[in-house]
């Protein structure tokens, strides 16, 4: 069931029902099944098969994104933005103007417990927290001049994810799939595979706001079934099947009835794609067969039981990228301290959180690459903010929208670059600073959307992920 | 500005005169002359720098000019833009310039700081004077001072001219209008060479309105009833719509519509999801509103400023009139009836109705330990303005926040005058009093109270002198006088450090504002507020003015009990949920019977400079008396003297008998006034970056720009501009917005299709004339909803089948109105998430019709995770309640309600998308809940009907669902589905037909059937 790359001669949504007219009770699911995918013409039609693949304003670099959200905001000084002067001034008083931080109980500044370490060709700077990922620095685009509006979690992560801080407004995902359809037909565009921890602003990071309901993610969780009302209740395959075969018939009458109504023909191949996804789901999560050595290499054997369910997920994006889906985001299980957020304990914090996603987050880069799908994916690891470089009490450190550090790797992203520079103690950014509405331009960009020109009609504007805002970050482009 | 001190005085005047030479320069458009030198250093290393780093936005070629500044003259930098003069020659501190390149208050070339050389250069440039070469290849931009065309804009687009007064054009088949919706509807449809269709039969048209009205669909009885009726359809229906209109489920289900527009929720989101206690008591008000038929214009004023109608109807409440901002309401055009303004009681428990309405302003997210206290209020006021102007106008004044409207007539002054009005008003918990019982309690003890005074020694013997009066009718005047009149020098320099909150140099308001009941009439004979003197059983909150913190502490001299006192920053009220960053700003009052100082610190000295007011809080069995309210630097307490507890305990034990037969209020989320507050435009949207004050008005392009309603200092002004709104004669857009959206709800689509937004970007109306005449007439009918509901459902055109008469009809009306704009068929739609789960539960016999209270808590799939889930989960069958009546928990929605497109309540969505997604199938393929419907449905059929044969079964499951009953194919399709469940459970062939299973699986098929969810 790759569904990518193997597009055939397009048929619409309408030729398709008209030719199921005669019988359309009595045409099994597997009819659809083989279905590649909608037509061209459903860019302008995108309410009546919201799913349809729709073609970009340009050639698309990434045919998928996979977006390793790091919940709570990750050090950028403890990561990817080493600063020697924090290690030469520990404990005195931090020298640059503070501006106020969430907890305001500013402390000295704070040296990183960790040490960096050149690696790759391309020698950039990794810290000892995540020995997996800087074997494939040449892979990434390393900006470490990100910066939010926001110094709270829910309007930052609303922020990262929708491009406002306020609830309400579509995710990234959900513009991907207004913009983009998906290629694949039995599983929704958008998912999110969640680690375990929902994150502050709960379900509507993922919505699709005043974009079509078709857009939402679906969430996918660690439990079985990892998805609400995905299982049949009836205790047989067949007693649901005959269920449906009834249902069909009787809609049928309806349709012959009132004639072609959109509406109707819309709900009646809804339960197509439903039916659909009951099957994809458990075959999705089955991972017997994968091999021994992928699964040992994601983590599914590891000590630690975090590690086990982070690089579970990112098997399974990797089996969703497979598949053809177009935006998958991971979120981190619980457990370590409070996600990556360390007001206090930031040794022990930041360790175990490394811990749980450094080594599948490697395996997944390798895995990926070995199989010729990271130039069309597009890997994407950031926070909601970054962290003070003074210390928050003696031991922590605060929330820091000024500057922090992220990642890119794969389709279309320039590896091996460092963008954007911060100031000698990583505190504030001096050097192409960057806001949240250039990360998501250069995201739509590398998927072939002009940011510019996906809008959606809404509230007496046509709003856009980027808002008015947004520039295409060109300098980490392959 | 007497009394400043000469030193500050000198420093404006310096202030001013720097500000004022630059642009007496740059308007007599005359530059001063530079030395050679300082012209080349300009030329060479100056003016490359500004080409090189912000000419792009600042430059004569800039695409678009950013912030308003231009640097391509020396003119223009020293005019400057938005945030005023970038250079002042000579001054680099006072430059925003300079500031912006060393990245203090702007951050400037956004992208990257400059090199420090760079920085260094300009800076030396500022300093020299900033010197400029002349040539005539650096014009000035011409930026011209407000440009905003709003009168032709105004002018141009249709939503703004008034309700024009229209008449029907006439018709060929002159027979088919009933009424002249019909003709105006029938016009449009022969423009076009179109007809209508046939009207609908009996069953279809019966579970049409009982939807539309009532949110269920009928019972087999009452669709039999109906189609046996022996009246014309008409007129038989006409009936059915009586009863429906008069049904509690009309209220129920029109309510839910209008809840969609208030984003209403009953937590404020965020990061904990903390729940907004009393919402519900909003959405009941406006359950009963409907099902009374409250005049949409009361309805309106009710909303805006329900607060400040004095009391009603029965007399009572002369307590609490008095110290209500009374309004001079006379002299303004008031359409409404009886005599405004009067607020409404509850028809059987006698409370001010009213007052719920209000509750709709702060019903949106909050957010607890903003690290931006004032961006934090001003996103919430952008909210409030958003859903006030969308729902009530149907215009998008919140796109003025940053910036004039791109598209319709409204300045971002506009904005900011509106904003005036949340700024002068306050979020309250609302006291109500049900039977009016303790309103008689006090009336009672302040009888007794007068009689024990009267006998009493100590009443007749002191006099205080006048100053001494802090409070006096929540008065006060100033402390300074009222507090040492004669203080000793020497207790003066003791107190040096202290200054008092309110003094003559900054003359504070005067007002206190007093809610409930509990600090009576206003302060005691010894200047002393006091919330226990009728009775410590009484609740009350008294509320200060609004001020500026100047000072990091403040000193209350008071005692109390089981109280509590609160000081508001910037409307921030999440204190109560969590101290973080607001570290003091609440405290309890607990001084065992002695009078105390309370320093409050805390936070206090990270908020100089925001507005505040405080709330002494007497809500529970205790109570506060407050003597004086200082402003401290941090010094000790001024020396005072307190007024002795002794007299005002033993009045208490007299009243004691008394007081504990007084009931608890019930109470309600809601707004209140306080003093007058303008804002100053926010320029770009930033609350750090002020404009021009603006004075709280209507929108310009209603009313003018010298408005004069809401020019008085006494309080927000509210009610002035709700009666303004009203006024259908200046103001066409709230009469067309009410009507338009009852349209869109009765037909699926407005005649204005962007229910929330009139303006330029919104859909044009697809039938102007009709849309006057029907709000014309919706005003000259008294604003009656119901009224106008039964006017529509009643005509043809609502009555069409939705299907096309014939196929030759079908096809021209394919090609000519495929989106079936101009009804030439009944729209079919699909129903909203709502009316589907109620109708499985009426269909179950599970509905349990209770109307109103708390919310039946939300059921919890173990899928809804995250910060803030509730302890509990709610039933999975919502305790059988109409929908309405689930809580609405801002993190943790109803999966089912959202799947089929319940809107995230963040803002006001009118019109709600129809969306297609797997969700909804796979909730009705799998759901526990929709199984669950499924048995009730199932054994209910076989209880109720015991001996009926399986064909007569399935008809009657098909009248339940269907209203209708099943074809002979659809029978037999039935049966042998029914059959085949049957032999796949090995049941006997006898046995069958009784079995609760096989026939549950044929019920959640019918469920599953599209024509469950759709009606035609």
């Amino acid at each position: 069931m790759h569904c990518r790359r193997f597009l055939t001669q397009p048929q619409t949504r309408r030729a398709m029902l008209q030719t199921c007219a005669s019988g359309f009770g009595t045409v099994a699911l597997s009819s659809l099944l083989n279905e590649p995918a909608f037509g061209a013409e459903a860019i302008s039609a995108s309410e009546k098969n919201p799913f349809a693949a729709r073609m970009p304003h340009f050639d698309a670099k990434a045919m998928s994104v996979i977006f390793l959200y790091m919940d709570g905001g990750v050090s950028q000084v403890d990561s990817f933005d080493p600063k020697p002067r924090l290690d030469a001034e520990n404990g005195k008083p931090f020298a640059m103007k503070i501006e106020k931080t969430q907890f305001n109980n500013i402390g000295n500044t704070l040296a990183s417990p960790w040490k960096f370490n050149k690696y790759g060709e391309s020698g950039i700077p990794v810290s000892d927290l995540f020995p997996h990922v800087a074997q494939h620095v040449d892979k990434l685009a390393v900006v470490r001049s990100l910066t939010s509006q926001f110094p709270e979690h829910t309007n930052a992560n609303y922020f990262l994810h929708t491009g406002n801080g306020q609830q309400g407004r579509p995710s990234m995902g959900a513009w991907v799939g207004y913009g983009l359809g998906t290629e694949c037909q039995d599983l929704p565009g958008f998912i999110v595979l969640n680690g375990g921890l929902t994150p502050p602003g709960g379900a509507d990071n993922f919505n699709s706001g005043f974009l079509p309901a078709s857009f939402q993610a679906s969430v996918l969780g660690a439990s079985d079934p990892p998805v609400a009302n995905i299982k049949r209740m009836e205790s047989t395959a067949e007693s649901q099947q005959r269920k449906l075969d009834l249902m069909r018939r009787l809609d049928r009458k309806l349709l012959e009835q009132t004639g072609p109504v959109d509406a109707l023909e819309s709900a009646i191949a809804n339960y197509e794609l439903a039916a659909r996804m009951q099957m994809a789901v458990p075959k999705l999560m089955d991972l017997s067969n994968e091999t021994e050595s992928t699964q040992k290499a994601y983590g599914l054997q590891a000590d630690f039981a975090n590690t086990r369910t982070f690089g579970r997920i990112c098997l399974l994006a990797r089996r969703l990228v497979e598949r053809g889906v177009r935006f998958i985001e991971l979120t981190c299980p619980g457990g370590n301290g409070d996600r990556w957020d360390q007001h206090h304990g930031l040794k022990d914090g930041h360790q175990k959180n490394a811990l749980t996603v450094d080594q599948p987050i490697g395996a997944l880069l390798a895995d990926l690459a070995q199989r010729g799908l990271l130039d069309s994916t597009l890997v994407v690891w950031a926070g909601e903010f970054g962290r003070t470089p003074f210390a928050q009490g003696s031991d922590g450190r605060d929330h820091n929208p000024f500057a922090f550090s992220i990642w890119m790797a794969g389709g279309g992203i320039k590896g091996g670059t460092i963008y954007g520079q911060t100031d000698e103690y990583g505190y504030k950014c001096v050097e192409n600073r960057l806001e949240m509405h250039d990360l998501h331009a250069t995201m739509l960009h590398l998927l072939g959307v002009d940011h510019t020109k996906q809008t959606f009609r809404f509230s007496g504007r046509d709003m856009r992920l980027t808002d008015v805002f947004g520039h295409v970050v060109k300098e980490i482009l392959a | 500005m007497t009394m400043l001190k000469p030193r500050r005085l000198l420093l404006l005047i310096g202030v001013a005169a720097l500000i004022a030479w630059p642009r007496e320069r740059a308007d007599s458009q005359e530059s001063p002359t530079f030395d050679a030198a300082s012209v080349e250093f300009f030329q060479t290393k100056v003016k490359p720098l500004l080409e090189a780093r912000c000419f792009e936005c600042h430059g004569p070629e800039a695409k678009k000019l950013k912030g308003g500044l231009s640097l391509a003259s020396r003119a223009d930098a020293l005019r400057g833009g938005d945030s005023g003069a970038a250079i002042v020659p000579g001054k680099p501190g006072e430059s925003l310039l300079v500031k912006a390149i060393n990245y203090v208050d702007f951050e400037m070339p956004p992208k990257s700081r400059l090199p420090e050389g760079e920085v260094a250069i300009l800076t030396e440039w500022v300093k020299r004077g900033a010197p400029w070469s002349t040539g005539k290849d650096d014009p000035a931009r011409d930026l011209k001072p407000d440009t905003f065309p709003l009168a032709e804009r105004k002018a141009k687009h249709w939503a703004w001219k008034p309700i024009a007064h229209v008449e029907a054009t006439a018709v060929k088949r002159a027979d088919w209008p009933a009424d002249d919706i019909d003709q105006f509807v029938l016009a449009k449809l022969e423009e076009r060479g179109l007809s209508p269709a046939a009207t609908t039969d009996r069953r279809t048209l019966l579970r049409r309105v009982y939807f539309a009205l009532n949110g269920l669909p009928p019972t087999p009885a009452e669709a039999a009833e109906f189609v046996a009726d022996k009246a014309p359809t008409r007129e038989a229906l006409a009936r059915v719509v009586d009863r429906l209109l008069d049904s509690p489920h009309f209220g129920e289900r029109w309510a839910r519509h209008w809840l969609d527009l208030v984003r209403y929720a009953e937590t404020l989101g965020h990061e904990f999801d903390y729940p907004l206690a009393h919402a519900h008591q909003y959405r009941d008000y406006v359950i009963r509103a409907l099902n009374a038929d409250v005049p949409y214009d009361r309805f309106v004023v009710e909303h805006v400023a329900g607060d400040l109608l004095r009391e009603g109807e029965t007399g009572r409440g002369g307590e609490r009139e008095k110290n209500k901002t009374q309004q001079s309401a006379a002299s303004l055009p008031l359409s409404l009836s009886p005599p405004l303004p009067l607020s409404r009681l509850h028809p059987t428990d006698g409370y001010n109705e009213s007052l719920l309405a209000t509750g709709f302003w702060f019903l949106g997210e909050d957010k607890h330990a903003p690290v931006d206290a004032k961006a934090e209020q001003a996103a919430r006021i952008d909210n409030q303005l958003d859903v006030f102007s969308k729902t009530f106008l149907g215009l998008t004044v919140a796109c003025a926040r940053c910036h004039d409207h791109k598209f319709d007539a409204i300045r971002t002054s506009d904005y900011y005058a509106l904003a005036g009005f949340l700024q002068s008003s306050r979020r309250q918990t609302a006291y109500l009093d049900p039977h009016g019982k303790i309103d008689a309690a006090v009336a009672e003890l302040k009888r007794s109270r007068s009689e024990q005074t009267s006998n009493s020694k100590i009443a007749k013997t002191r006099d205080v002198p006048e100053g001494t009066k802090l409070f006096e009718d929540f008065t006060a005047t100033s402390f300074v006088d009222l507090q040492h009149p004669s203080a000793s020098p020497e207790s003066r320099e003791r107190i040096a450090d202290n200054s008092p909150l309110t003094t003559h140099h900054s003359p504070l308001p005067h007002r206190w504002f007093a809610t409930g009941w509990a600090f009576g009439d206003g302060p005691n004979r010894h200047g002393v507020v006091h919330s226990g003197e009728l009775a410590p059983r009484l609740r009350g909150v008294l509320r200060s003015p609004t001020f500026t913190i100047t000072h990091p502490q403040i000193l209350y001299r008071l005692a109390g009990q089981n109280a509590r006192v609160r000081l508001i920053l910037d409307g921030y009220q999440m204190m109560d949920f969590s101290g973080l960053l607001f570290n003091g700003t609440t405290f309890e009052v607990k001084t065992d019977g002695k009078w105390v100082w309370h320093r409050q610190a805390g936070d206090l000295q990270n908020h100089l400079g925001r507005r505040a007011y405080i709330e002494l809080i007497d809500d529970g069995d205790g109570w506060i008396a407050c003597e004086s309210i200082w402003f401290s630097n941090g010094g000790r307490e001024p020396v005072g003297q307190a007024s002795s507890l002794s007299e005002i305990e033993s009045l208490d034990r007299q009243a004691g008998s008394l007081s504990h037969e007084i009931p608890e209020p019930m109470r309600a989320v809601a707004i209140c006034d306080g003093n007058a507050v303008n804002e100053h435009v926010f320029i770009r949207g930033s609350h750090k970056n002020l404009g021009p004050e603006v004075g709280r008005r209507n929108l310009e392009a209603l009313d003018g720009i010298d408005q004069p309603i809401v020019d008085h200092e006494a309080g927000s002004g509210r009610l002035q501009l709700a009666l303004r709104l009203i006024d259908a004669k200046s103001n066409p857009f709230v009469p067309r917005v009410a009507v338009n959206r009852v349209w869109h709800h009765l037909f699926g689509r407005g005649i204005v299709e962007s229910v929330d937004n009139f303006g330029v970007l919104g859909k044009e109306p697809t039938h102007p004339e009709l849309l006057d005449h029907l709000a014309e007439s919706f005003v000259a009918d008294g604003w009656s909803l119901k009224r106008l509901i039964r006017r529509i459902v009643l005509t043809n055109a609502w009555q069409q089948s939705s299907e096309p008469q014939s196929p030759e009809l079908a096809k021209k009306a394919h090609d000519v109105d495929p989106q079936n704009l101009w009804l030439h068929r009944a729209p079919i739609h699909r129903l909203e998430s709502e009316a589907i789960r109620d109708s499985m539960l009426l269909i179950a016999g599970r509905l349990d019709r209770k109307s109103f209270g708390p919310s039946v808590p939300v059921h919890l799939t173990p899928f809804m995770q995250g910060r803030g889930r509730p302890g509990n989960s709610g039933p999975l069958d919502g305790d059988g309640r109409r929908s309405i009546y689930t809580s609405v928990n801002r993190n943790f929605l109803s999966p089912m309600m959202l799947a089929f497109d319940t809107p995230i309540p963040f803002t006001t969505i009118g019109r709600r998308n129809v969306s297609n997604v797997p969700a909804q199938a796979l909730i009705l393929m799998n759901d526990p809940f929709v199984l669950d419907m499924s048995k009730h449905w199932a054994e209910r059929s076989l209880k109720e009907q015991p001996e009926v044969t399986p064909e007569q079964r399935i008809e009657r499951l098909y009248l339940d669902a269907f209203t209708r009953s099943p074809t002979a194919a659809e029978q037999a399709e039935a049966l042998a589905f029914l059959h085949e469940q049957a032999k796949s459970y090995s049941l006997p062939a006898d046995a069958w037909s009784r079995n609760a299973q096989v026939w549950t699986d044929l019920c959640h098929v019918l469920f599953n059937v599209k024509e469950f969810v759709f009606v035609k």
